[in-house]
This record gives C-alpha cells, sequence and structure tokens, in this order.
C-alpha cells in the first residue's frame, strides 16, 4: 500500500518528461525534411532518448551498442558500395532496421553521383560512378561511429549504476519512511491512550467526586454546617488536585515553556529544574518547526533523566547549536560512563521519535566516563520572533 | 489600592475583578491582550497589577513580558503575575532588576483569599512572594558551592517561607517559634549571605534571589 502511493507519485512527476520524449518524433522529421540529416543516427537518437524516459538503465546500456552496431553495418556497406554489389537486405532485426536506414541515405548521397537503382527479390541494390568516394565518405563515417560508441561504453555504464544505486537509494528510502511512519502513528496512538486514560482516572475522576461533595453540602448548609464546611474545603482541595493533575499532563504533552519560548528556552527551564547541576550553553538564532522542537525537547528530557537515573554525575552540560542544516544538541555528564543505549527503553522511544524527521541520536559512554548523548535532526530554523516590547 | 488585571478568560477576570473589590481594592482597568495591558500599566501607574502570563494575541508569554517591560520603564512597579503553571526560569526573569515588588504564583492559589490577598498587600508594599511551588523546586535543586549550602536546616527552612512572600510573624507562626527567634534567625541568613544592612524588604528580595541563584 505505502509503496504503491509512493510510486505513484513518481509516476505523476514523470509524465511531462515522457511529453518531451514525443516532441522528438517531429523535430527529426522536420530536420530529415530540410537538410538530409543521416536518418539512422536520428533514429537512433530518438530511440534511445524514448527509452531514456521508459528506462534509463537500458537507454544507457542500449545507446553504445546501437551505435557500435549501425558503424559496423555502415562499413559493410561501404566495402559492399567498393565492391560495386551494394544491396540493401530486407531483413529484420535491429542491424537489418539500421542498415535499411543508412542505405537509403547513402543512396541518395549515391544517386547524386548518377548512380542506379536495381530493384530485385533481394532489395534494393545501388551502383555509381564514383563508388570509391562514396564508399570512403561512408566507411569513414561509419569508423567514426564504431570509435564513438567504444568511447561511450565506460561512460553509460557509469551512468547505468548512478541511475541503479539512485533507485537502489530511493527504495531504501521508502523503507526508511514506511518505517518510521509506522513508528509515528504507533506512537502518537499510544499517547493518546495515555492522555485518555490520565483524564480518565484522574481529572474527570476528581470533577465527579467534587460534583457528589458539592451536592452534599447543599444538603447539610442548614442542618450542619459544620460538615457542610468540612466537605467544601475537601472539594476546594479535589479541584486543586484536579488542576494539579491537569497541569502535569499538560506538561507531559506540549511543556508550556517550550509552547510560549521554543527550545531554547524550554532547554533552559529543564536545566533549572534537573535534579543535577546543570549548564547549558544555547546558540539558536530562530525556532525548529514546532513538531521537532517538542520531538528535541523530550529527547533531552529522557537524556537528563538517565543521567540522574543511572551516571551518579555531579555536573552536566547540555550544548544547542544549529549549523549547516542540522540541529545538534550535546548532553554530556560527568558520570561513570558504561551506558548501554541498547538497554534503555526510554532512549530506544527518543531515537524512534527523532527518525521520525530523519534525526538520529548517539550515545558515547566508554566505562569511567563521560558519557556524551548527541542528538542531530536536520531542519530549518524560522526567523525569530520580533517582539512588540 | 487601585490594581490592573490582566486576563484574557473572562470568566476568571470577571471573578478575580469581583474577588478583589471584595476585599476592599480599586480596580482600575482590566484588560484581555498583551499590549493594552503594557499601555494600562503605563498609563495608570497602579499600586499593584494582577497579570497572566499567556495573553493574547501571541498566547505565548505575552502577560509576561508585558510586565517586565513595564518593570524597564517604571522600576519596581507592583506586578503580581498569575499563570496555570510555575517555572523557575521566569521566576528568575521576574526577579532579575532586584527591584522587588514581584510576586508569581499559581492560579489555584487565588482559591485560598487569604492566602492571595495577603500577597497582593506583600507585594504592593514592594515585598517578594514566590509561589510554593517554585520554593518546593529549588529546595529539590541540589547546590554545591553556592553560600546557601552554609545555612542550617531551620535558616533554609525560614528562608524558604521568607520566599513564598511571609512575614516574620507567619513564619514563627508556621514553625510554632517565636517571632524573635524567626528575626535572629533572618539576621543570621542575611550575614551568610553577605547581604549589606539595608531595610527589610530590600533585603528579604536580596536573600530570595541569593536562594534561587544557588
Amino acid at each position: 500500500m505505502d509503496d504503491m502511493t509512493i510510486t505513484s507519485a513518481a509516476r505523476v512527476r514523470r509524465l511531462p518528461h515522457l511529453g518531451w520524449g514525443a516532441l522528438l518524433a517531429p523535430v527529426m522529421a522536420l530536420s530529415l525534411t530540410l537538410w538530409g540529416v543521416h536518418y539512422s543516427t536520428l533514429t537512433v537518437v530518438f530511440l534511445a532518448a524514448t527509452i531514456w524516459y521508459v528506462a534509463p538503465a537500458v537507454a544507457a546500456d542500449l545507446l553504445p551498442i546501437a551505435l557500435i552496431n549501425l558503424g559496423v553495418h555502415w562499413v559493410i556497406w561501404a566495402v559492399d558500395l567498393a565492391k560495386g554489389n551494394a544491396t540493401v537486405p530486407s531483413g529484420g532485426g535491429i542491424g537489418g532496421l539500421l542498415t535499411n536506414f543508412q542505405s537509403i541515405a547513402a543512396t541518395t548521397q549515391a544517386t547524386g553521383n548518377g548512380a542506379r537503382f536495381i530493384i530485385s527479390e533481394g532489395g534494393v541494390a545501388v551502383t555509381s560512378p564514383n563508388m570509391t568516394s562514396v564508399a570512403v565518405i561512408d566507411a569513414t563515417a561509419g569508423l567514426a561511429l564504431v570509435l564513438f560508441g567504444l568511447w561511450l561504453v565506460p561512460r553509460t555504464v557509469g551512468v547505468h549504476t548512478g541511475l541503479v544505486k539512485h533507485n537502489s537509494e530511493l527504495s531504501h528510502r521508502v523503507a526508511k519512511l514506511t518505517a518510521t511512519r509506522i513508528d509515528a502513528v504507533d506512537t502518537a496512538a499510544l499517547e493518546l491512550r495515555r492522555v485518555e486514560r490520565d483524564l480518565h482516572d484522574g481529572a474527570q475522576a476528581r470533577l465527579v467526586a467534587l460534583g457528589i461533595a458539592l451536592r452534599a453540602a447543599e444538603g447539610l448548609v442548614r442542618s450542619n454546617p459544620d460538615a457542610a464546611t468540612a466537605l467544601l474545603s475537601e472539594a476546594r482541595e479535589n479541584s486543586a488536585k484536579a488542576l494539579a493533575e491537569l497541569r502535569d499532563l499538560v506538561r507531559g504533552i506540549n511543556p508550556p515553556v517550550l509552547a510560549e519560548r521554543g527550545l531554547g528556552d524550554a532547554i533552559a527551564a529543564l536545566a533549572l529544574d534537573a535534579q543535577v547541576e546543570t549548564t547549558v550553553d544555547i546558540d539558536l538564532p530562530g525556532r525548529p518547526p514546532a513538531p521537532v522542537e517538542s520531538a528535541v525537547y523530550f529527547a533531552v528530557a529522557e537524556a537528563l533523566v538517565n543521567v540522574v537515573k543511572h551516571a551518579h554525575a555531579t555536573s552536566v552540560h547540555i550544548s544547542v547549536t544549529h549549523s549547516r542544516g542540522h540541529l545538534r544538541i550535546e548532553v554530556s555528564d560527568n558520570g561513570f560512563g558504561g551506558a548501554d543505549p541498547s538497554l534503555g527503553s526510554g532512549l530506544h522511544g527518543v531515537e524512534r521519535r527523532l527518525g521520525t524527521f530523519d534525526g538520529i541520536l548517539a550515545v558515547s559512554s566508554p566505562p569511567g566516563g563521560p558519557t556524551i548523548v548527541v542528538i542531530e535532526v536536520p531542519c530549518a530554523l524560522s526567523s525569530p520572533k520580533i517582539s512588540s516590547y | 489600592m487601585r490594581v490592573v488585571i490582566a486576563e484574557d478568560l473572562f470568566l476568571l477576570r470577571e471573578g478575580l475583578a469581583s474577588l478583589i473589590k471584595q476585599h476592599g481594592f480599586d480596580v482600575a482597568e482590566t484588560v484581555d491582550n498583551g499590549p493594552s495591558l503594557l499601555r494600562a500599566l503605563l498609563d495608570q501607574k497602579p499600586d499593584i497589577a494582577v497579570v497572566d502570563v499567556r495573553l493574547p494575541p501571541s498566547y505565548s508569554d505575552e502577560g509576561l513580558r508585558a510586565a517586565l517591560e513595564a518593570r524597564r520603564q517604571v522600576p519596581g512597579l507592583p506586578i503580581l503575575v498569575l499563570s496555570q503553571h510555575v517555572e523557575q526560569l521566569y521566576a528568575r526573569e521576574l526577579l532579575a532588576d532586584q527591584a522587588g515588588g514581584v510576586g508569581y504564583l499559581l492560579k489555584d492559589r487565588v482559591f485560598t483569599d487569604e492566602q492571595f490577598i495577603d500577597a497582593l498587600h506583600t507585594v504592593a508594599r514592594g515585598g517578594t512572594v514566590m509561589d510554593p511551588e517554585v520554593v518546593a523546586k529549588l529546595l529539590a535543586r541540589p547546590s554545591n558551592q553556592q553560600p546557601v549550602t552554609r545555612l542550617t536546616d531551620r535558616e533554609r527552612e525560614v528562608l524558604a517561607l521568607m520566599a513564598e512572600g511571609r512575614s516574620n510573624s507567619a513564619i514563627a507562626q508556621r514553625l510554632f517559634v517565636s517571632e524573635k527567634a524567626v528575626s535572629k534567625h533572618c539576621t543570621s541568613i542575611f550575614a551568610k549571605l553577605d547581604l549589606p544592612p539595608s531595610d527589610d524588604d530590600n533585603r528579604r528580595v536580596l536573600a530570595v534571589l541569593a536562594y534561587l541563584n544557588s
């Protein structure tokens, strides 16, 4: 399903080129009429051009073969001319076809020199008073074509390899996109389920309790004001707890500082709240796209959590830079090291989330430390918001 | 006392205004966006402003930025910032000018109106009020080399309550000690943090700052 969508998109993009290929036919006809340019060479060019748009790698292979074939036949024709028994064979195959085309052209040359045609069962034969000079011209042209074809071979092999490589890169890319898209969809669904569960068990339940307490207090207001007051203060506590839970939930979805200030300040705020002394060095001239900001923010948060849990570090340094189209974050600590990135499920999740943006997460943690976590995501920065104050 | 209120949600804005009026304040102006807030603060020069961090048009930290800008032009203009969440980062920005007269509270605190009204009075007087949640985060933060580590546990407790904007008598009540004992702790805190003698309110602000920067 995925592959089909992408292939048809590629096909749509290629259609206009096919149009160009079709244009070549009338151009060829016109040039033939006007200048009598050598028929068969144009045919080869036309064929190669057409095939190029349909199957570029095949066209690349075919072009020198066709040219060499044509050249060889031309030379044979020249030899026949010199012998005085040049007959255009009516045979099939590429060789026959090409010979047919070039023979007619050669015939045109020959008639110009007072040649005669002899039509027979085997084809069209031609004779001319100055056969030798025509034969020399034809032989030279044929040889030149053969040499040109030979010269082309290594080059078209290169083109072929390039095209095949390009194709395999494309299919690799398609496979990667398919995988990361599945990851992204899974992660989003999981996240929604978590939010739903948290709301259901948390704030929603507390609001129900709040309603019940308020209802009960209403009933007790006259008969037992003390009990009503107690219920009301309990209700107030419940509402405060519901708010606190909602606050935590929001922080887990879209952290407020990230929403209000962007990645730089959000990481600075993370550092301030960290359980280990954390310094930051942020050099961001603009804001990355919001989804990238979010993925990177949670990646840094996870890295910090890991430092606190496992590294036994006393200080952490975070640097954030953007250069040559890549956002790069380094989280380094002075702990024991020896962290195995394959162990942490948290880091694995982060890696998958970054993968959606072609981002990577790399961990270097030799035994004895230091541990360095590098996060890199290709992205452009939007220009900084101009503040009115 | 004249109050300016900046809050974009109608219900909350009206609720805040009526609560504040009930406690004898005079609501000079209510606004619902950043640019109007800045204008109102500079025109009205209120005794205190109650400001929501997130305001239109950008729904980012528009309110906070307007408050900071107003205080840059009118140093010490008393502002109590309310928010759905508290961030150390914003607390530091509010305190950075060391002029006092700032508060930073969770919106939930409005439910406990004594606490909220106390905070209004403290900030209007030039004091500093930090939400217990900011203070709690600070307490959880490890500090290695700062002078704050020289404080005793009791002194740290007193400083934390000071940061929440409590007076000596309130701190005394909280810790079940005499007010005299609290003021002794305060003197000791100021000395350990190398704060030069000055009026008490300002020193309390500086002590809180030293604490924040630990």
